[in-house]
Parts: C-alpha cells; sequence; structure tokens
C-alpha cells in the first residue's frame, strides 16, 4: 500500500509543544520550595524534567518518522516487552514507593512501565481490532471479549502494583475503542453496567474506599484526613481567582498540597495563573482532542484510525480525569496530567504518542 | 468503524471538558475570594497575645490600665506538633508517638521544667479539637529565648504576651480581678461591674503569620500584629494612670496601710484611688487567707473616723448659719470640760489660751470647736450633713458600695462634742472627704463623684455614664472662707508639712481615735490630710489617710505633697 505524504498536523504539534513548555515553568514553579528543603536544589526536578523532556521530543520525531506501513509491526513486541516489565516491577526489582511498586530505578533514571504499557496495549488493540472488524459488531465472545480479556491482564498486572488510576485509564481507553471498532450498543451497555458493579463492588468490600468517596462527596467535614489533599488543591484553585497570584507566588505549594509537582500541578498553576491559565490549559487539551480525533476520522486506514481514536483518548482521558480530581469533582485517584506533571517516562510517552498521531496526520486523506 | 460514535465521542469530550471548564470558573471566580480567604486563614497561625480575651479597662485618656505587662511567652501548636509527627514518621517509620513526646520534653526541659512526655500529649490532645495554641510558659528570660530559638523546635513558637495585670497591684483595688480562667470572669471591681462589657471582647491583638504546612514561616512574609483600629468591648474611667501610679508611688513609700484619693475639684471625676496594702491579682486566694492586713479591701471606700476633718463642715455648716466669725475670740484651756467625769483635751495639752476662730482652725483647736458645735446643735449640723451630701455614698460608674458611712449624734452635750471633733458617731470614707474638699474647692458646688467615664460596647456603641446634678450645697462667700481657712492652715497651722515650693497648696490635717490598741499597746490613731492645689484656682483635690499613723501632719502631708509634686509634672 502506498499512501500520500502530506505535512504533519501543525495545530496539534503547537498544542503540544506549548502544553510541554507550561509543564516545564509549571514543574519547576510547583516543585522549587519541596525541592530545596528536601534536595537542597530548588531545580532538582526541573532539571530531571527538562532532560525528560529534550529526550520526549527527540522521541516524539522518532515516532513521527517511524514507516507508517510498517507501525503494526511493533505491537506484538512491544506488548510482550510491556506484559514482562509489567510482571517484573512487582517483584523486588522494582522501586517501592509509598507501598507502590510502579518503576524500576536505572539508576540515572526511572522507568514506570505502565506508561509503556497504555501504549504497547492501545497499538496491539488496534491492529487486533482492525483483523476482527467485522466480528466485533456481531459476536461478543469471538468479537469483543478477547480484546477484554486481554486489556483485564493489562489492568490486572497492573492493579499488581498497584496503581488503580492508570488501570482505570487503560478500561476506559479500550472501552472507546470497542465503541469505534463498531460493538454492540447492548454490549457496551452490559460492559458499562458490569464495570459499575465491579466499582461498587469494590468499594462495599474496603470501606477505606468508602471513606474515599464520603470525603469525595463532602470533603469539608473529612478535611483532616481523607479530604485532605481535595481541600488543599480546591484552596489552591481558589486563591488564583480570575488572574491568579502571579507566576511562582503559590502559598499551596509550601507543603500544603501533596504531590503538588504531579498530580496537583493543575492546582498550582490555578493559584498562580488563575482562572485565565486554567482556561489557556484547557483549550489546549480540547485543541488537542479536537485534532486527534480529527487524525482519527481522516486517518487512511482502519488500524490508524483506531490507533490514533485510542492514543488520543490516553491523553484526553487522563486530561479530564486528572482535572476533575483537582477541581473535586472526581475523588482522588493518582492521575497525571499529561504534559503537566512532573514524570519522565510519563512525558516520554505522552512525547511518543503525539508523535505517533503526528505520523498518521501525514496520511490524512481529507484535509 | 462508525465514524458516528467518533463524532459522538468527541462531542462527548467536548461537553465534559466544559463541564469542568464551568466547574473551574465556578471555584476560582464565583467562590474564589471566599475560598481564597478560607485558605489564608488555614495557612495561617493564630497566637492569642493576651491571657484573657478579655476588654481592656483604659484610663481617661485611654491608656491601658490592663494587659500592660508583656513578656515573651513559649507557645506550644497541636497541629504543627501533629504534623511534625508525621513528617518524622515518615522518615523514621520506627518512631513511635510516645518517643516524639519524650523528646519534645526533654529539648523543652531547659526552659519549662517538670514537663514529661505523657503531659506534652495531654496537652496536644486537649488543644488538637480547637487547634488553639497552648501557652507553655511565659516570662521567658532572655537565655531562655536565645536557646529556644537556637533550637527552632517545630511546634513551638515565641510570641509576647500580656498578662492582664501587674503582680505589684496597680490599681488593684479599682480594677479588681478576674477568675484565671481563658475567658475570665470579674470578681471584683470594674472587671465584676462591667464583666458584661469586657467579656467576650473584640479586637484584641493576634499575631498572625504565613506559615508552611510544617509550621515555618514563608520566607518573605513576616508575621504581622493584628489587631483592629478600635478595641470594643473597653471601660474608659476617669482615673488619670499617670496620677495613679505618683500616688501608688507615694503611698508604697510613706504608708504600709492607708488611702489615697485624687479627685478634680470640678468635674468632680476620680484621677486616682489608692489603698494600701497592694495585693496581688494572681494570688488573691493567698493574700486573703495570709495577709491579716485585708489587702482586698478599698480603704478609699471604707469608713473612718475623719477627726479634725469634720471640722471642715461643722466650719461651713457655721458660717452659713452666720454664727462664727474669723476674729471670734476662743479660750483653750488644753481641754473642754462637760461635766465631772467628761472632759475632752485638746490637741495641745498646755492649751492655746486666747486665740482667734481662723487660729483655731488652723491649729485645729479641739475646745474652741466644741464650743461652735454646741452653739450650732445636733438639728443643724444634721441638716447640713446632709446639704453637702457628706454621707452620700453616690459613686458614677460604680457598682453600690457599702462604705457603712454614717453620721449619728445622740442627745447630750458630750455626744455633740465628741461629733463635732469627727470622733465618735461620724464615720465617712477618704472619698467622702474628698468630695467635701471639692465642693470647697467649687465654690460650694456639689456633684456625686464619678469613677467611670464611658463604656464602648462589643458593637463599638459607646455608652457615658451620666454626671450627676451639680448642685449649690454652701454659698460661694462661706466657700471661699472655707478656702481662705484651709490656706492658713498649711501658712502657719498644723498643715505645714504639705507646702511645696511649686505653688500655694491649702489643707487640713486630722488624727483621729480609733479605739483599738496597736501592737506596742498604744491607741491606734488614724491619721489624715486633705487637702487641694492651686490655692488660689483649685483644680486637684488631695485626701491622704494613714492608719496608725502618729498625726496627719507626720504621716500624710508629706504623701499630700509627694502627689501634688507629681501632678504638677504633668500640667
Amino acid at each position: 500500500m502506498r499512501l500520500k505524504k502530506g505535512p504533519p498536523d501543525f495545530i496539534l504539534f503547537i498544542s503540544a509543544i506549548t502544553l510541554l513548555g507550561i509543564g516545564l515553568i509549571m514543574v519547576f514553579s510547583s516543585s522549587a520550595v519541596t525541592a530545596n528543603v528536601n534536595y537542597g536544589d530548588s531545580y532538582y526536578f526541573f532539571k530531571k524534567q527538562l532532560l525528560w523532556a529534550v529526550i520526549g521530543i527527540f522521541a516524539m520525531v522518532a515516532a513521527m518518522k517511524l514507516n507508517f506501513s510498517r507501525l503494526h509491526d511493533f505491537a506484538v513486541p512491544l506488548m510482550v516487552l510491556a506484559v514482562v516489565l509489567l510482571i517484573l516491577v512487582v517483584t523486588p526489582l522494582g522501586r517501592e514507593v509509598k507501598g507502590s511498586s510502579r518503576s524500576f530505578d536505572l539508576g540515572f533514571m526511572r522507568f514506570s512501565p505502565s506508561e509503556l504499557a497504555k501504549v504497547a496495549l492501545v497499538l496491539f488493540l488496534a491492529k487486533a481490532m482492525d483483523h476482527k472488524l467485522g466480528k466485533i459488531s456481531s459476536s461478543f465472545t469471538a468479537g469483543a471479549l478477547p480484546f477484554l480479556v486481554m486489556a483485564a491482564i493489562i489492568c490486572g498486572l497492573i492493579m499488581l502494583q498497584p496503581d488503580l488510576g492508570t488501570a482505570f485509564t487503560i478500561a476506559a481507553t479500550v472501552f472507546f475503542m470497542l465503541l469505534v471498532a463498531g460493538a454492540k450498543w447492548s454490549h457496551l451497555g452490559v460492559l458499562m453496567l458490569s464495570g459499575i458493579g465491579a466499582i461498587g463492588a469494590a468499594i462495599s468490600i474496603a470501606p477505606y474506599r468508602m471513606e474515599r468517596v464520603m470525603a469525595f462527596l463532602n470533603p469539608w467535614k473529612y478535611a483532616s484526613d481523607e479530604g485532605f489533599q481535595t481541600i488543599q488543591s480546591l484552596y489552591a484553585l481558589g486563591s488564583g481567582g480570575l488572574f491568579g497570584m502571579g507566576l511562582g507566588r503559590s502559598r499551596q505549594k509550601f507543603f500544603y498540597l501533596p504531590e503538588q509537582h504531579t498530580d496537583f500541578i493543575f492546582a498550582i498553576l490555578g493559584e498562580e495563573l488563575g482562572f485565565i491559565g486554567c482556561s489557556v490549559v484547557v483549550a489546549l487539551f480540547l485543541l488537542l482532542a479536537w485534532r486527534g480525533y480529527k487524525i482519527a476520522i481522516n486517518a487512511p486506514d482502519n488500524f490508524s484510525r483506531l490507533l490514533a481514536a485510542g492514543l488520543t483518548t490516553i491523553i484526553v482521558f487522563q486530561a479530564m480525569v486528572n482535572i476533575a480530581v483537582v477541581s473535586g469533582a472526581l475523588p482522588v485517584t493518582g492521575i497525571t496530567l499529561p504534559f503537566l506533571s512532573y514524570g519522565g517516562t510519563s512525558l516520554l510517552f505522552t512525547m511518543i504518542v503525539v508523535g505517533l498521531l503526528l505520523n498518521i496526520s501525514r496520511y490524512s486523506t481529507r484535509t | 468503524m462508525n465514524y458516528q460514535r467518533l463524532f459522538l465521542f468527541m462531542g462527548l469530550i467536548l461537553s465534559l471538558f466544559t463541564a469542568l471548564w464551568g466547574r473551574i470558573f465556578y471555584f476560582q471566580v464565583i467562590r474564589g475570594e471566599e475560598i481564597s480567604l478560607a485558605a489564608t486563614v488555614m495557612r495561617s497561625q493564630r497566637i492569642e497575645l493576651r491571657e484573657q480575651q478579655r476588654g481592656d479597662i483604659l484610663d481617661r485618656n485611654r491608656q491601658p490600665l490592663t494587659n500592660t505587662n508583656t513578656s515573651t511567652a513559649l507557645f506550644l501548636s497541636p497541629d504543627l506538633v501533629k504534623r511534625d509527627i508525621e513528617a518524622r514518621q515518615k522518615e523514621a517509620p520506627g518512631l513511635t508517638e510516645t518517643e516524639y513526646y519524650k523528646q519534645l520534653a526533654a529539648s523543652m526541659a531547659a526552659v519549662a521544667t517538670g514537663l514529661s512526655g505523657e503531659n506534652v500529649k495531654a496537652i496536644v490532645q486537649a488543644a488538637l479539637p480547637q487547634s488553639h495554641f497552648v501557652m507553655i510558659k511565659q516570662g521567658l528570660e532572655q537565655a531562655e529565648i536565645q536557646h529556644l530559638t537556637e533550637a527552632a523546635l517545630p511546634g513551638l513558637v515565641l510570641a509576647p504576651f500580656n498578662e492582664r495585670y501587674g503582680h505589684e497591684g496597680f490599681c488593684a483595688h479599682v480594677l479588681g480581678y478576674t477568675d484565671r480562667s481563658q475567658e475570665g470572669a470579674g470578681k471584683s471591681g470594674i472587671e465584676k461591674s462591667y464583666d458584661y462589657v469586657l467579656r467576650g471582647a473584640v479586637g484584641a491583638p493576634q499575631m498572625v503569620s504565613v506559615v508552611d504546612a510544617r509550621g515555618r514561616a514563608i520566607p518573605g512574609l513576616t508575621g504581622k500584629l493584628q489587631a483592629s483600629g478600635e478595641e470594643r468591648g473597653a471601660v474608659v474611667l476617669t482615673i488619670d494612670r499617670r496620677i495613679q501610679e505618683v500616688a501608688e508611688k507615694a503611698m508604697d513609700y510613706r504608708a504600709e496601710r492607708g488611702a489615697a484619693v485624687v479627685i478634680d475639684t470640678h468635674s468632680k471625676e476620680i484621677l486616682a484611688m489608692v489603698s494600701r496594702p497592694a495585693f496581688d491579682p494572681y494570688s488573691v486566694d493567698e493574700a486573703i487567707v495570709f495577709d491579716g492586713r485585708s489587702p482586698l479591701t478599698n480603704r478609699a471606700l471604707s469608713s473612718y473616723y475623719p477627726g479634725s476633718l469634720f471640722k471642715v463642715l461643722l466650719t461651713a455648716a457655721a458660717l452659713e448659719e452666720g454664727l462664727v466669725d474669723f476674729d471670734d475670740q476662743y479660750n483653750c484651756s488644753g481641754q473642754y470640760v462637760f461635766n465631772d467625769q467628761v472632759a475632752i483635751s485638746c490637741l495641745k495639752k498646755e492649751g492655746h489660751g486666747l486665740l482667734r476662730f481662723e487660729e483655731a482652725f488652723a491649729r485645729s483647736c479641739n475646745p474652741s470647736f466644741i464650743e461652735v458645735g454646741l452653739r450650732l446643735g445636733r438639728t443643724r449640723l444634721l441638716y447640713y450633713v446632709d446639704k453637702v451630701h457628706f454621707i452620700d455614698e453616690t459613686l458614677l460608674g460604680y457598682e453600690s458600695i457599702a462604705p457603712g458611712s454614717y453620721v449619728k449624734i445622740d442627745g447630750g452635750a458630750a455626744a455633740m462634742g465628741n461629733a463635732s471633733l469627727g470622733q465618735q458617731g461620724v464615720m465617712v470614707t477618704p472619698l467622702q472627704i474628698a468630695s467635701l474638699l471639692a465642693t470647697v474647692a467649687d465654690d460650694g458646688v456639689w456633684a456625686a463623684p464619678s469613677l467611670v467615664k464611658y463604656t464602648l460596647d462589643q458593637d463599638g456603641h459607646r455608652t457615658p455614664v451620666p454626671g450627676g446634678e451639680r448642685i449649690q450645697v454652701i454659698s460661694p462667700s462661706t466657700a471661699a472662707q472655707l478656702r481662705l481657712l484651709m490656706e492658713q492652715v498649711v501658712e502657719n497651722g498644723t498643715g505645714r508639712a504639705a507646702a511645696i515650693p511649686e505653688t500655694r497648696v491649702a489643707g487640713k490635717t486630722a488624727t483621729s481615735q480609733t479605739g483599738q490598741m496597736t501592737s506596742e499597746d498604744e491607741e491606734a490613731l488614724n491619721t489624715w490630710f486633705a487637702g487641694y492645689l492651686p490655692a488660689d484656682k483649685p483644680r486637684w483635690a488631695i485626701v491622704v489617710m494613714v492608719e496608725e499613723g502618729s498625726s496627719g501632719a507626720k504621716n500624710c502631708a508629706p504623701i499630700f505633697r509627694d502627689i501634688s509634686q507629681g501632678i504638677l509634672q504633668y500640667y
């Protein structure tokens, strides 16, 4: 198959680079205080993030330059690699932080296999669904079920770490890919119901989860313990007002808001840059979503269409959940904000996703 | 492949993002100000810089009479301690709370001895629900402050701290005292009468500093002393703090037991009111139980025999009735004989011999005044006692006091004679004498003395204490004559010791018998000096009374002199 190669999607590129830039500034601003106290170097996190950003840009360009027609060849090897690494990370080889084992410590850097797994799974599912496209819309067992099993294995491995947030993102992405691939509404409905049922069951068997839900419903009442993060996050957002307190002038980053440079970086952004700053970031993500799904719609074949839709969903969904958590619309789940949150592997794969989307955009059938 | 669904999903994403955007708008813009304020409060540490959340009692110039003692105190923040425990446990998971508290207690040991780990734990746990700062120790020494500053223990804060009273008992009899609770309940004095005003006052100073979650000040944001412009919930007295200080100093220097009152002769406002011995408002129970001198009694409002000071009233009545003239001649043999059994002696045992009324007053000749008293008679005397409000107990702005003053004269010449000398049958307070002097100094106009000017309630409303009616109780000419007589007392009579170089003063000495024996087995004498200054244009009347003295000239006139000179420093 020969395809005409066009220019990559410029708007997507600009949105991604802008988000990356904002992210770098915010990582520095939000982490400087804790970095100084804990590591004696205000630039500690910023320097690492900057390095990863540079690596990420190269990775993005590389992903963009990959041979489009050979993309599906990566699906199986990457999937195998991801599964192996996901297994290894919960062994003593993984690095344990706060009771979870989510990354390998490679000395000069850390690597989180679940970031790889997200991209690998989307790639793998795109390839597999492309092959079975006809069956997805007819039979549940021959169509949707194998993908669900695959996704369940990956999610299960990630839950071993445990990392509920990432598992949730993956589940949602798989659901959406099935939806786009043409699964029956009845099947999707059953899936959704069983998902809700599973969440309900998970909450009812573990009282601490119930407390989290209660804290989420009424954070002010639980301000000192379970609702603490949400409250501190809302304090940060609210303090920002329309124009923000000014870059670098967050008060909440002085140890009040935990995970201020990772999961809650958006709250610090809201505090320092106000509603205006938040709106810019939200707009950039919307722009990204629009271009990403547009790339999917205009993709030259079903594989790249599913791939583009899945990859876009990973970023957009994560962004949405993160902002929802920060603004108290969802319970605290531990999901980072793509581009902005501190975290090397996450940034690297986000940039790879952007690269892949740009790659696909060059073969758009319509402009 | 389903494009429709892709569009559908895009629409879903778009609407969800829009909803989130709206939610952010709600928190940042609509509720922004409110949340911002709450966040600021959350990040601020507030330390009550006062022992009690109670309004101030102020002097006439709005200088505080309470909360003037400031020392550095050590506070403990239960929240910060709790956070520090959590942080430390993250670093060293083996650390138990018990161990932590033990360490904390040990590091405070240099300053606050006798605190065990359990004590500190109990303090923290008791204070956690209200997250109040707890004061560990007040009145820190310089070395202790340095030690604590260097140790920089998390959860411990140093701040200036106001004690409500001075331990020396400044103005204690007027102010009264409160119980030791945080809120404070007035137990006596102004504290009790105006408890409803002083309780739960607003605008008390607090230290506010913006801190990080570990309780350390955020660099560049220093602590602020916060107090609203006008303190509300305050009582403003007529007392002048400077004059009160002068009077207390003078009394401390020269008298063990007694009282002094300074009153504005025209406005009848009390400028100073001292009673000795003083008491420590922080050790009231000890004072009651162990101090046999009844230090809590306000002697300025207690009744005594006025002795010769009664001659001022007697003379006023006699002058009003036209019964005496300055040039009338009296013959003093050293005693006044009523009959075979009863005779009253003069101060001068050998007698003054022939003397004019003016001289009799200056020298306080007893037989002469017994004669005046008998000439005036019981009924007319009692009429004037009433008319000049001699035993009026009104003290504006102060809760009804019961000093038990009276003038009761039995029938018979001897009783009348005794009463004329301000002994048996006459009991008045130093304040009542001050009021009488103010009447004389004010051309015979009487008005009830006052102690409180106004109150400021919590809402900032000023409620003045209404002044009393001004009544002409003796004629201006009688008052003028009395002033001439009192000037003579200081110029060449018994009160020469009261004279000061700055200005001419006038007054009257008195020494009264109490009928009680001192430890040296002599009859205890209460001594007085009551006067006013400047003699030409009186502004201040001063009454000094010293218990167990030898004479008014010796014990009280010097105190009068000290107070007068102290006042003139300021005016």
